[in-house]
């Protein structure tokens, strides 16, 4: 038999088979138990979660802070010459050694 | 004034049902029972009623033939019905899902079994399809049926499935024998084979088949097994035509290079 006719005969065999749509009993229920068990993790999902139940943590924090600065009263002065000094410390020591 | 349009031009008074029964004779008995299958509950199934009555005779008049107008409905029903579970899917019904599996599942597996022989193959093919569109079930577009979705994505699974099984496909050139020969000669001019005849060319097809690269065997199924044309090979695998026609006769290329093969093997 030629290769060509072979090959025709071939294609004509295949394209005669019938099609074999038949499912195994109950294979529906099979995947969608497999779907309920793999639980599909969505990861926005996760991040929005997690920040919903940061919510109540965030919330008791920043009122305790708050009552904490309002006992402390205002020290707003005493902080600002504490920063100053931190950051000049540097300077001043450098600008001693120079004319030392 | 056509029959057609003194048909779907509604008279003043008449009701949705009275307007598609005019369209399409039957028309209310075949969306009941096509609604039945996707809803059970009467008060969802009769929203899910007048929604694909409404369509229907909003739509329906610009189609001509009773014939096509019932095919026409028939599809539409089912879409709109389609799209209503995808819907609740969405929305937190996972279970609803079971539907569209179990009104699928025989065209999947049929589309599987023209890529793999075993049947765990075949299983895990169709168990990952339905995996897949369960997950990306937020990305179907409903201005197209779900089928089409579907099958895109069957078509997908299958060609990663031949990828992932290259390494295994076999080694060795199939004897193209003169009884194999003959055979199918007689299959092919028999109008009546037993399943016996069908199961012994089946392998002998697929044989051939698992020796032509996963590209060329997805052309080859689609092509000469389905007998699907070039346009529609390029929507369901997302190529241009251009590239599918390339395709196309790169695997029959190939084909005739491996049954050449094969042919000259039985001489030596």
């Amino acid at each position: 038999m030629k290769d060509r006719q072979l090959e025709e005969t071939i294609i004509r065999a295949a394209r005669k088979l019938p099609e074999d749509g038949n499912v195994p009993y109950r294979f529906e229920r099979r995947i969608m138990a497999r779907l309920r068990a793999e639980r599909i993790v969505d990861p926005l999902a996760l991040w929005a979660r997690g920040l919903w139940r940061a919510v109540l943590p965030c919330l008791a924090l920043m009122i305790m802070v708050g009552i904490w600065s309002q006992a402390m009263g205002d020290r707003s002065d005493l902080l600002a010459n504490d920063l100053e000094l931190t950051l000049m410390q540097p300077l001043e020591e450098l600008e001693f050694e120079l004319f030392e | 004034m056509s029959t057609v349009e003194r048909q779907s031009r509604p008279a003043s008074g008449q009701s949705g049902n009275d307007r598609l029964e005019a369209l399409v004779p039957g028309g209310r008995e075949l969306i009941a029972g096509i609604v039945s299958k996707y809803e059970a509950g009467s008060e969802a199934a009769e929203e899910l009623n007048g929604a694909i009555v409404r369509h229907a005779v909003q739509n329906g008049g610009t189609i001509k033939g009773e014939g096509a107008r019932e095919t026409w409905l028939i599809r539409q029903a089912v879409r709109i019905c389609e799209q209503h579970v995808v819907r609740q899917v969405l929305a937190g019904a996972n279970e609803r899902f079971e539907i569209l599996i179990r009104e699928y599942q025989s065209r999947i597996f049929a589309t599987a079994r023209k890529y793999a022989r075993r049947e765990s193959e075949i299983e895990d093919i169709v168990q990952e399809v339905f995996i897949r569109a369960y997950q990306k079930l937020s990305t179907y577009r409903a201005e197209a049926p779900f089928e089409h979705w579907l099958m895109r994505l069957a078509v997908r699974v299958c060609y990663d499935f031949l990828r992932s099984h290259q390494k295994n496909r076999e080694s060795s050139f199939t004897d193209i024998t003169d009884d194999n020969c003959s055979f199918l000669e007689r299959y092919v001019s028999d109008p009546h084979p037993d399943a016996e005849r069908h199961a012994a060319i089946r392998t002998l097809i697929y044989r051939i088949l698992e020796q032509l690269s996963p590209r060329s065997r997805q052309v080859i199924v689609m092509q000469e097994l389905e007998g699907k044309s070039i346009k529609e090979i390029s929507s369901l695998t997302g190529c241009s035509i251009s590239l599918v026609k390339v395709r196309a006769f790169r695997a029959r290329k190939e084909m005739r290079k491996i049954i050449e093969k094969m042919d000259k093997s039985r001489y030596l």
